[in-house]
């Protein structure tokens, strides 16, 4: 009785994946597997972290309930204004970002043939290696790097060699230069939406190109702005190789922190304690700016969040 | 406060050659911004000179050489390419599955909508890799598992199921199923019409979504960094190694190497995918 | 009866809330061209694909041949379809689309190639096997679909909108061509349109749907001349619809008077059971009025608003004490078809094409 039962529930099952039947709330069984890898894989680790930040010493074993990390946290001024850097560091990519990426949108939604050729052109160095990126950046801003070679020997502008390595906008160079395709991507999709003919009608009505442009194009690419400072701002605000190789140990950001408390310091508590105060930072001030966003430019994130 | 700036904007008066040139040129500034990086390496590649300054004096591939005789190296870049090879069809597998489920399911009225699904399916990606890494971290330990192979496989299972399973579930997507239908219709059933039909149509799909996951997988360092074991290590992990410590010329070579199989697999799955959608 | 192919019965399709198909039930003769005619969202290519087996009906049956089709699979249906946007497969050559058929049959290769080539030739597509469908035009395509749907030798041909995409001329065409096809097979064919023009020239019998009812089956001719509800009146060629009441009746006939335009009709012989003093509606078609430019002439009194060309024929609007009446006079030639913008006329209404309908 029980063989025969077992394989005809195999059976059923198995066919069920063709015809997408439903299991439990879940529409279709085809999802079952992706849907418990998501929950199972990063719910679990996200509870785990967050489980860990009441325990007193997980890694030795020692799962008692305390505040006594976050305490200290709180009375810590270094971590606190470490976290704050990081912030600082995040907003300022972020900035640079939008100033550096939005002429080279607008290049291409605007005045391209070439608009897919160009994209690929962007998109393609996210899939080189991210330590090679970082690398390549202390080549070039390293005191007998590119900049200074070309800067001192070459031209002859300063005499004596700039330092950029171990400064804060070295990391920020250091992050801009691979975040750049996120925000200038959502940009040009949301240029692409635009109907150029209504600058064409403010140009016939007396603006010049630039009045043309502020008051006509630039307010309906407010959803692609919006869309490509939250990539860049939560993606740069985990950084960790920037802030180390290019950065130096005064410069690092919180995330080399939380890494050392799991690694050398031995310390999963409070680096859970970091990690998630970190991350409802981040959450906090992503949810603040974007209500504020929406309040000023009347919807411009739900138009995103329609597409 | 806005009137202001438009007034002050009108003042500027640009001829439209003017305009033009300004654009043209901030665009191929940043383009050069964007590719300096890599091109340093891979002209510092070449250089046979130990330290990396410029003018290089002339070209060597002594760099190249020495990357192939290195042991480390090349355990580094098969166990990469191993982990990527068993990660990307694990995820492709899913990733498949989960596509079809987004697709073709029958929603109704569940509170699972497919918008839903596919935030929930993309949150690997918008969530920090510091958490994902350290949270995998904590989590394999908790389970039991840290520091085997199979947890690597768990999580870049689960750092590269957001790109499988939503580029298939857009191959898909953009199949007519009328077609499937069609052979259905004909005499098919539902299993011989994906077979004759659907899955022949979304194989670039598929192998698109497959070398996303390869490349994503191989070129992984923050996660991988803090889920490995102490036998092991991924190229990326090595590399890292090597160039907080001190400067290994050897370092241009491989990253060159690297550059070029990235531009390639990326290049790839477009051509794939963009055939798709033509 | 022996002679019914296709047999539904009260079918209903309901999403939700909302109702698709709601009680329709209807009856295929074998061999017949047998049309569903109806505005967009009136539930016929629902009713289709239901008998089709893509979807399943919320309740009713569909009997083929006898047989309940209840919880029976598309792939095993004795029913082949056309599809509105043809649906041949991209990546397989023409002569493996129309043969796909006999494939999942399990036909042997030779015996495929060769039928596969005489469908081919009656559509009129010889030697197009080793093309690419996508490198086809419309007309092409929508000839390999037919091909590929008649090889199999189904009981019932469903067609849904097949020549909706292609242009006006070429649409013309391939309705000649699938009566055509049609009548030398033999086959039962089920096609769904919008276009009333379709339905007529192709059908031996047209079912009209609304909003998901049946709301007349019958000839073309019947249809045309005897609607049966301002609906079918008005969706299958023109009509002038008068708000009327029933004056008396003397045998055959009832008198009819029209409120709008304060005249009474005699003679209407087509009615609805009439009672005396009953509210009703009154439909004419255009080409029923008859137009004089003389004003002295008995009939309605009107000046012409607007008159336009139609090539074969030519439509007035003549309004009648604020009433807006279409008139439509035939040719080119004549002096009716010289009447201008403004003029005075007499319209003449021939009671005997009068339709009473239920207001």
């Amino acid at each position: 009785m029980a063989d025969k039962d077992v394989v005809e529930a195999g059976k059923t099952w198995f066919w069920s994946l063709f015809k997408g039947r439903s299991v439990w709330f879940i529409p279709d069984v085809r999802l079952l597997p992706a849907i418990l890898w998501t929950v199972v894989v990063l719910g679990g680790s996200i509870l785990t972290m967050v489980l860990y930040s009441f325990m007193t010493d997980p890694l030795a074993g020692d799962f008692s309930i305390t505040f006594a990390s976050y305490r200290r946290f709180i009375g810590s001024d270094l971590y606190q204004s470490v976290m704050i850097d990081s912030v600082v560091i995040a907003a300022k990519t972020t900035v640079a970002t939008v100033l550096i990426g939005y002429p080279l949108a607008y290049y291409i939604a605007v005045r391209s043939n070439h608009q897919n050729v160009l994209l690929l052109v962007i998109i393609a160095p996210i899939w080189i290696n991210e330590v090679i990126r970082t690398f390549a950046w202390m080549l070039i801003l390293n005191v007998n790097g590119v900049i200074n070679y070309v800067l001192v020997d070459l031209i002859g502008v300063f005499g004596d060699p700039l330092r950029l390595m171990n400064t804060e906008n070295a990391v920020v160079i250091g992050l801009v230069h691979p975040l750049l395709p996120y925000m200038i991507v959502p940009i040009v999709a949301s240029m692409l939406r635009i109907d150029f003919s209504e600058v064409e009608a403010a140009k016939n009505l007396g603006a010049t190109k630039l009045q043309a442009f502020y008051e006509v194009t630039l307010p309906q690419t407010k959803s692609g702005i919006a869309a490509g400072m939250t990539f860049v701002f939560v993606l740069s605000s985990g950084a960790y190789l920037a802030p180390v190789l290019l950065g130096g140990t005064g410069n690092n950001m919180i995330a080399n922190f939380i890494g050392l408390m799991f690694s050398e310091g031995q310390n999963w508590n409070f680096g859970a304690v970091l990690a998630v105060v970190y991350s409802t930072l981040i959450v906090a001030l992503f949810v603040v700016v974007s209500v504020f966003m929406d309040v000023e430019f009347g919807g411009a994130t739900e138009m995103e969040a329609d597409e | 406060m806005r009137l202001s700036i438009s007034a002050l904007l009108g003042k500027i008066e640009m001829s439209r050659g003017t305009a033009g040139r300004l654009q043209k040129g901030a665009a191929a500034a940043v383009l050069l911004f964007l590719y300096l990086p890599i091109a340093i390496v891979v002209l510092l590649s070449f250089t046979p000179e130990q330290s990396p300054t410029f003018p290089i004096p002339g070209l060597s591939l002594r760099w190249y050489e020495a990357l192939i005789e290195d042991q480390a190296f090349l355990n580094a870049i098969v166990f990469s390419s191993k982990l990527a090879v068993v990660s990307a069809l694990g995820s492709g597998f899913i990733g498949l599955l989960a596509a079809f489920g987004l697709v073709r399911g029958d929603f109704g009225d569940t509170w699972l909508t497919e918008d839903l699904l596919r935030i929930l399916f993309s949150l690997p990606i918008i969530i920090p890799f510091i958490i994902t890494g350290i949270g995998g971290l904590v989590f394999f330990n908790f389970v039991g598992i840290y520091g085997d192979f199979s947890s690597l496989v768990v999580g870049h299972i689960m750092i590269t199921l957001p790109f499988t399973s939503l580029v298939i579930a857009s191959g898909l997507d953009g199949l007519d199923e009328s077609l499937e239908e069609a052979a259905r219709n004909l005499g098919a059933t539902q299993l011989r019409s994906y077979v004759e039909v659907t899955i022949p149509m979304i194989t670039p799909s598929i192998i698109a979504a497959l070398l996303f996951a390869f490349i994503l997988s191989f070129n992984n360092f923050i996660q991988t960094f803090f889920w490995l074991s102490f036998t092991d290590q991924t190229l990326p992990v090595l590399i890292y190694g090597l160039v907080t410590r001190t400067y290994d010329p050897t370092l241009n070579a491989v990253g060159t190497v690297l550059i070029v199989l990235s531009l390639l697999i990326t290049v790839t799955a477009e051509r794939i995918s963009s055939r798709i959608l033509t | 009866m022996s002679d019914t192919i296709l047999s539904v019965n009260n079918l209903v399709k309901r999403y939700g809330d909302e109702t698709a198909v709601d009680d329709v039930s209807f009856e295929v003769t074998n061999g017949e061209f047998f049309s569903f005619l109806g505005p967009s969202g009136c539930g016929k290519t629902t009713t289709l694909r239901m008998i089709a087996g893509f979807e399943e009906p919320t309740s009713g049956t569909i009997e083929m041949n006898g047989r309940d089709l209840t919880g029976v699979g598309p792939h095993e249906r004795d029913v082949s379809m056309v599809f509105q946007n043809f649906a041949l497969f991209p990546n397989k050559s023409v002569g493996e689309n129309v043969g796909f058929g006999l494939k999942m049959e399990g036909v042997p290769k030779a015996e495929r190639s060769e039928r596969v080539a005489e469908y081919l030739e009656l559509v009129d597509m010889p030697g197009f096997e080793d093309r690419d469908p996508t490198n086809l035009s419309g007309g092409q395509q929508q000839r390999v679909a037919l091909a590929r749907a008649l090889i199999t030798e189904p009981a019932v041909l469903l067609l849904d909108e097949p020549l909706s995409s292609l242009d006006l001329k070429l649409r013309k065409n391939m309705r000649f061509e699938l009566k055509r096809i049609q009548e030398e097979l033999n086959t039962t064919f089920v096609y769904v349109t919008h276009d009333q023009d379709e339905a007529l020239s192709m059908s031996d019998r047209i079912m009209l749907l609304n909003d998901g009812h049946r709301e007349q089956i019958g000839v073309p001719a019947d249809l045309y001349s005897h609607p049966a509800s301002q609906f079918s009146a008005d969706f299958i060629g023109d009509t002038n619809f008068f708000d009327c009441r029933v004056a008396g009746s003397n045998g055959n006939s009832v008198d009819v008077e029209l409120q709008e335009v304060s005249f009474t009709l005699s003679g209407v012989t087509d009615t609805i059971d009439a009672v005396d003093g009953e509210t009703a509606v009154v439909s004419l078609r255009p080409e029923h009025i008859s137009l004089v430019s003389d004003s002295s002439r008995e009939g309605l009194q009107g000046q012409v608003k607007q008159v336009t060309f139609y090539g074969n024929a030519t439509r007035l609007l003549v309004t009648v004490d604020g009433k807006e009446i279409l008139v439509e006079i035939g040719g080119g030639r004549g002096t009716e078809a010289d009447i201008g913008e403004q003029e005075e006329v007499t319209l003449q209404m021939n009671p005997e094409y009068a339709e009473l309908l239920e207001a």
